[in-house]
């Protein structure tokens, strides 16, 4: 069955009235794209997805394919080419086992990367995550904000940042961490599964026991003073970027512009009296950066003017 | 080796990159309309709609062309996006009670939408707001254009539960954008 012809348009499909208006307005609204970078992004992932295939099947599936015409040429075919890729296998094997893996995603963006063991983080503009070949454990270093999905496995899958752990065996959560921030914390923010927050800094066995266990819906802070259940906090707000959204929680100025700047990949300066005000602004929708500004800047009494490449930020005189 | 709609798919069998990439970007509008369609825009429904595409060159070597590869494409979309709103309303009963709306409160109401003749964005909204049942079945039929044969086939039900539940979704959308007629 095929769905090239003929379709029917909403002219022709006998709808009238306010039948016909919605469907036409349906159509028109209809989005025919992903955005500019699906197609290289889906891509990437499906490579990545059939190297980690490829890599649990081992190599000795390969076939040479030579042409054989004596002993000797058969000796000569095969163990030159043998030593060699052997060698070549051991110098790989040796050195993957210490190569550590970097995504950088930069500013306006969000990417999907695929771990080795199948599990995904989305991240937002500006992250960066890391991680060396998992063996014992699944360990991640995650600078900036992701979403986890984590496969279910005995063995256990760890996300550091720069002052806290998460450790889980499989479920879904959302990590955000900017340590450069003038707030700097680790927020947690758990949707499906269970986790363990531990401080970083602490040795293991007494980061296990001061350690906070999350259960779905709930949320948790590690700051420099220890750990901390956001009990009034809304896990819609920590996803919300994951539907276009966004949630800027009681935080500095200078911190939400710093997140408006990955989001949106422009330039946002303050007066630096400014740079500490405390600012709230949730969306769980898409908006214009400068619809934001207008109701942060509403919010707190201050005013916007543009600057090359992007905005600045200053009192309302 | 071609599929039942003439699909070549060597190249996407074999695993070659430029095969993949062409065969994405050609069926890129088929997957976003509905995804889209179904749970609005925003890196989740990207996610989506990659794991739609991840699914087919996965399962590609057994594809044996019985439906065409839009419809296997659309099939997939539905029913991960369906998944995806089930997530969703899970997550908010566990977090704000009992779920009628799965979309936050303060998302714009259509009505209001409406009355600025905003429609297209209006009857998005509207749609998002019908029950995923009813939503897959306006956004095959309303949004993507497909008969009702076609719609039936991607969702896997008779033609005659198609055209029930289509009828029942109009109605609930005239509701839903009552005033629009007298803005437009």
């Amino acid at each position: 069955m095929s769905e090239q012809t003929p379709q029917p348009t909403p002219e022709n499909s006998g709808l009238t009235g306010l039948d016909l208006l919605i469907a036409r307005a349906a159509r028109e609204g209809a989005a025919d794209s992903f955005g500019p970078y699906f197609v290289e992004r889906t891509v990437e992932r499906m490579s990545a997805a059939r190297s980690a295939a490829r890599g649990a099947r081992g190599s000795a599936a390969r076939v040479w394919r030579g042409s054989w015409s004596s002993p000797q040429a058969v000796l000569r075919g095969l163990l030159r080419p043998a030593i060699a890729l052997a060698a070549i296998a051991l110098l790989l094997t040796v050195g993957d086992r210490f190569r550590t893996r970097t995504v950088d995603v930069p500013p306006g963006a969000t990417q999907l990367v695929t771990l080795p063991d199948g599990s995904e983080a989305t991240l937002t503009g500006g992250s960066s995550i890391a991680w060396r070949p998992f063996s014992d454990v699944r360990a991640v270093d995650l600078e900036g904000e992701a979403f986890f999905a984590v496969v279910s496995d005995s063995i256990p899958f760890e996300v550091s940042t720069f002052n806290a752990r998460v450790v889980v065996t499989g479920t879904r959560f959302n990590v955000r961490a900017w340590p450069g921030a003038l707030q700097a914390e680790t927020w947690v923010a758990l949707e499906e599964g269970g986790v363990r927050l531990e401080q970083l800094d602490a040795p293991r066995q007494a980061a296990r026991s001061s350690a906070l266990t999350l259960t779905p819906g709930q949320s948790a802070v590690a700051r420099n003073s220890g750990l901390e259940l956001a009990a009034a906090r809304r896990i819609e707000d920590d996803l919300a970027w994951r539907s276009g959204g966004l949630a800027l929680l009681d935080i500095p100025l200078a911190d939400a512009l710093d997140a408006l700047e990955r989001r949106f990949d422009v330039t946002l300066t303050a007066d630096a009296a400014l740079r500490h005000r405390p600012t709230s602004f949730v969306t769980p929708h898409a908006m214009d950066l400068e619809e934001i500004l207008d109701a942060i800047c509403f919010a707190l009494d201050l005013q916007y003017r543009p600057i090359l490449g992007g905005f600045h930020i200053e009192s309302n005189q | 080796m071609s599929d039942a709609s003439g699909e070549n798919l060597d190249g996407v069998r074999s695993g070659d990159p430029d095969a993949w990439r062409a065969f994405v970007a050609r069926y890129e509008d088929v997957v976003a309309a509905t995804v889209i369609g179904m749970i609005g825009r925003g890196p989740e429904a990207e996610d989506i709609g990659q794991e739609v595409f991840i699914r087919f060159f996965r399962n590609v070597h057994s594809f044996r062309g019985d439906a065409s590869v839009s419809t296997y494409l659309t099939r997939s979309a539905i029913n991960l996006s369906l998944n995806a709103i089930k997530r969703r309303q899970r997550m908010r009963r566990w977090f704000s009670g009992p779920v009628e709306d799965v979309h936050p409160a303060s998302e714009p109401d259509p009505s209001a939408l409406a009355e600025q003749a905003d429609l297209s964005k209006a009857v998005s909204f509207a749609i998002r707001k019908l029950k995923p049942d009813y939503r897959a079945v306006v956004v095959l039929r309303l949004v993507r254009g497909l008969s009702t044969a076609h719609t039936a086939a991607a969702l896997g039900i008779p033609a005659g539960t198609v055209m029930s539940r289509l009828s029942r979704a109009q109605e609930t959308l005239r509701k839903h954008l009552g005033g629009v007629a007298d803005h437009v």
